[in-house]
């Protein structure tokens, strides 16, 4: 699943918005959410994209972005600057997703087998 | 329940990380579009495409770019030229042209929030909403120049149209960017007006006068010092009498406010040089003009390089941000370059008003009503604010206390020139009378315009030269007298062009325009006689010049207040029997040393740090302004040195003498005891007492700044030589923006150009800080000045071509 997000993610991301990884997140999880801590998968997969996509893009200007970036957020290394924006991209995906999941799964939708929850709280 | 309670938990999380990433918080950016792989920073490049349409184009627009970078304009038409410089001018500086065009518009805190929130104030306050527009509605009067403006601004709104993605810096303030209008373009000019007009100390040395009284804060702060420490741009050939140069008590009223304010004028030290040598004295036989504009350090720079061609005229040189034409440059026959002028043009005034809250305020024995303008203060994520502006017959009023109020009385606001016809005249000037007459239009602010050609060299003290008594203007007046605003110039021929003179070269450096000879008052505050005293040592040590000597002279790193101060300060003091061994040590280098402001030594950072307590030494027993460090000229301060070691119960031996304590102090006491305090103060900056560790470079690295300061865009220097007070004008903040020699051949002129950064103002693009090292090692470039379609298709690097929307 990680790599089947990942892929989805690489192209979405660069066609639309970035609130498209949310969107994406949300219903990925909404419809494969039999496995898993599948969001997790998935959140990984759009950080992933998100780290590619801007190391492309840098990569394109001899690394001028993330120099000004570690200024621009007074980041310790110019590395963190691929990994801020991949951890922005992971974590919107991880909330819209566990979102979805969880939302399939206390709507009892038809089809859902997931395993029953009896606490109240998440499964993970 | 609980499973409900914990999804409506999950999505409000979900949720306000969202709004967070969209929108930000406070000074945190908005994460969301700034980090987006897809239109974000990461992809924030505004290069330039081929084949793109521009609206309102008559015919295809060819921009040739050569190997610096430099954009080349070949147009049919002189206002597709405009309209091609604005498209690709917006592409490169969107952002600085933006902001650039707020300032004096009020509308910073839009932008930015509320930190902009006072300056945005201070400029509604002084006037400048309304002076813009009076100035748009003068140009009423040149179609020619309100086409262009319109064009330039169709240019910038077709790219701003149709551009892919934002400029990284409204990523991450979160804003897009406004519509252009003509009247942006004259708020530019009002910025600049304002940066080189606004300048003034009439606050700072009526503080002065509160404490010390009229006649003693004359004798440190005089009009005119013996001539020996001064440099004059003019002679002077008036025919009208003399006068006396004492202030008329009338003019010596002293403020009642409690408490003056330190308003946001202009930096004093935005300055420039130029010079020009005649051919007689070139090593080409030709004239040679050099011209370097001393501003505020920024990426990217406030001047922008490019070559505009159409069938009426070729120049080649630099545009100001957000206005069409070229500024400051040459064409196949004439060369020009600006200082400063530097000539008081800012009055304040005092006046009372009825009650705090009343708009009418006396004015002789009668009150008058002061006219009022309503404005709108747009704040980023605040709700807006209503601003009332008041004018009254002496100007703005910048500020109230109590029944009091200030009233500021500006030239720039009355000149009612028209500069950018002036500028586009210029472009198609043959000989230096056409460059002069050209300048007929400009009037503020006032500069030193220097006009060449092939054979002549000129000098003009340029604009609107107050006509004033001497002693207006000096300090804040009295508004309830009655009497006249600035506005009226000069007669004719007052102040006169220089015209090749019998030494061979023409200079100025923001000093004084012309001596006590002429009988009105221009101003006391022109900038200290240094560079120019260096500049013109320089010219006269050499019987022929070459545009190689011009590059060497533009950056000579030699300080001339050391080389007038450092020997009266060693002359008479410090006592060797009260230093230390290094401090003696250190003193006997500061007598070897040959005035080089070289960032690796340390004589240069011990001398100013020296001067500066002995300047507090001197004066701070006498006037403490606080943190304002308000101190007589340099020069003042040699004069000074002079007498009282001459004198030792004269004037200057009193000012020497520390008031509070019960001894008489001499000059070797003040030196003495200032040197010991200049050694532990550099050794508390620098955590270190060997003096070998006070590099001079580690104190004066320059900065700089991004346009809009955000962090992490800006660019420092490391290690670079020169000062303020030399010829190449730099400190941390301030510095050589556009440097460029012209050298007249017989038949075309050759160039030499450096500015620090690159016509690319993107932060993320690669060329963004290009030429800042070549910039802080002097290196100059040679300008290529294409003068054919076919010589600027050979030697370009890259081509565009702009088209018509008829062409799709």
């Amino acid at each position: 699943m990680f790599y089947l997000s990942l892929l989805v993610f690489l192209a979405f991301v660069w066609l639309l918005p970035w609130w498209v990884t949310g969107v994406l997140a949300f219903f990925m999880s909404f419809f494969f959410y039999e496995k898993k801590q599948i969001y997790i998968q998935i959140a990984l997969g759009a950080g992933c994209a998100w780290m590619i996509l801007a190391f492309i893009s840098d990569a394109q200007v001899s690394g001028v972005v993330a120099k000004r970036i570690e200024g621009l957020l007074s980041l310790p290394a110019e590395t963190m600057s691929f990994f801020l924006t991949g951890f922005v991209g992971f974590l919107t995906a991880l909330l819209w997703g566990y979102s979805g999941f969880f939302l399939r799964k206390l709507a009892h939708l038809p089809g859902a087998t997931g395993p029953q929850d009896t606490s109240g709280g998440p499964d993970v | 329940m609980r499973r409900v309670f914990y999804l409506v938990t999950i999505l409000s999380v979900t949720i306000l990380w969202t709004v967070f990433l969209a929108f930000g918080f406070k000074n945190i950016p908005a994460f969301g579009p700034l980090l987006d792989p897809r239109a974000g920073i990461w992809v924030a490049r505004t290069a330039l495409e081929d084949n793109k349409i521009v609206t309102g184009l008559g015919a295809p627009v060819d921009v040739f770019v050569d190997k610096a970078g430099v954009p080349h304009f070949f147009a049919a038409d002189e206002f597709d030229l405009y309209r091609a410089q604005g498209f690709v001018m917006a592409s490169q500086r969107l952002f600085q042209m933006d902001i650039s065009s707020r300032v004096t518009a009020g509308e910073l805190s839009a932008l930015v929030g509320q930190a902009a929130l006072m300056m945005d104030q201070f400029f509604l306050n002084f006037g400048m909403r309304e002076s813009a527009q009076l100035e748009l509605k003068k140009y009423a009067e040149d179609s020619i120049t309100l086409r262009s403006l319109q064009a330039f601004v169709d240019g910038v709104n077709a790219y701003v149209d149709q551009m892919s993605g934002l400029p990284p810096e409204y990523l991450v303030l979160n804003a897009r960017p406004k519509r252009f209008e003509p009247i942006h373009v004259i708020h530019m000019a009002k910025l600049l007006t304002f940066n080189l007009s606004g300048r003034s100390f009439d606050l700072a040395i009526t503080q002065v006068q509160q404490k010390l009284g009229t006649a003693k804060t004359l004798e440190l702060f005089p009009e005119f010092l013996p001539a020996r420490f001064e440099d004059f741009i003019l002679s002077h050939t008036s025919t009208e009498p003399k006068r006396k140069r004492e202030i008329p008590d009338r003019f010596t009223f002293v403020s009642q406010l409690k408490n003056i304010p330190q308003l946001p004028l202009a930096n004093p030290g935005n300055g420039s040089n130029n010079w020009a040598v005649a051919g007689k004295k070139s090593s080409t036989g030709f004239s040679i003009m050099a011209n370097d504009t001393h501003l505020g350090l920024s990426l990217p720079n406030v001047w922008y390089e490019n070559q505009l061609s159409c069938p009426e005229f070729n120049v080649y040189g630099v545009s100001l941000n957000t206005i069409p034409g070229i500024v400051l440059g040459f064409n196949r026959d004439v060369a020009w370059g600006t200082t400063n002028g530097t000539t008081d043009v800012l009055d304040f005034y005092e006046i009372e008003f009825e009650d705090e809250n009343s708009l009418r305020y006396k004015y002789g024995d009668s009150w008058l009503d002061a006219e009022y303008f309503k404005h709108v203060i747009f704040v980023k994520g605040e709700a807006p604010r209503t601003h009332y502006v008041l004018l009254t017959r002496w100007g703005y009023v910048v500020y109230r206390e109590g029944r009091m109020g200030l009233v500021a009385d500006w030239l720039g606001h009355k000149a009612k020139g028209l500069e950018l016809t002036s500028v586009r005249r210029l472009f198609s000037a043959r000989d230096y009378r056409e460059c002069l007459q050209s300048l007929a239009s400009w009037k503020a602010p006032l500069q030193n315009f220097i006009c060449v050609d092939k054979h002549n060299i000129s000098l003009q003290h340029t604009g609107l030269i107050p006509k004033r008594e001497i002693g207006i203007g000096r300090f804040i007046m009295d508004g309830s007298k009655v009497g006249d605003p600035l506005g009226q110039s000069l007669p004719e021929g007052a102040v006169p062009a220089l015209i090749n003179p019998t030494e061979g070269f023409v200079l100025s450096a923001n000093q004084k325009v012309i001596g006590p000879a002429l009988p009105y008052y221009l101003g006391w505050d022109y900038e200290e006689p240094f560079r120019a005293r260096e500049i013109r040592q320089f010219l006269n040590s050499k019987n022929k010049l070459s545009p190689e000597d011009m590059i060497f002279l533009q950056n000579s790193a030699l300080d001339g207040q050391a080389r007038v101060l450092l020997p009266l300060m060693l002359a008479y003091g410090p006592r060797a029997q009260d230093l230390s061994d290094p401090q003696r040590e250190l003193l006997e280098r500061l007598k070897k040393w040959n005035f080089l402001m070289n960032s690796q030594d340390y004589e240069p950072t011990f001398f100013k740090a020296w001067l500066q307590q002995l300047n507090q030494q001197i004066f701070a027993d006498e006037y403490d302004l606080g943190t304002q460090k308000f101190y007589p000229k340099s020069m003042r301060l040699a004069w000074l040195i002079e007498r009282a070691s001459k004198d030792p119960n004269g004037i200057d031996a009193d000012w020497v003498d520390i008031k509070n304590t019960p001894k008489r102090e001499n000059l070797s006491d003040l030196l003495t005891s200032s040197y010991l305090k200049a050694w532990q103060d550099l050794t508390d900056q620098f955590h270190n007492d060997n003096y070998k560790h006070w590099r001079w470079g580690y104190k004066t690295n320059p900065i700089l700044r991004h346009v809009g300061r955000i962090p992490g865009f800006a660019r420092q220097v490391l290690q670079m030589d020169g000062s303020s007070e030399g010829v190449r004008g730099l400190n941390n903040f301030h510095g050589p923006v556009y440097k460029i020699v012209v050298a007249f051949k017989k038949n075309l002129p050759e160039g030499w150009i450096q500015l620090p950064g690159h016509n690319d103002g993107n932060p993320i693009s690669p060329d963004y800080d290009r030429h800042v090292d070549d910039w802080a090692k002097g290196r100059m470039r040679r300008v290529e000045f294409y003068q054919t379609l076919d010589e600027a298709r050979a030697r370009s690097v890259r081509t565009y071509r702009l088209l018509p929307a008829q062409e799709l």
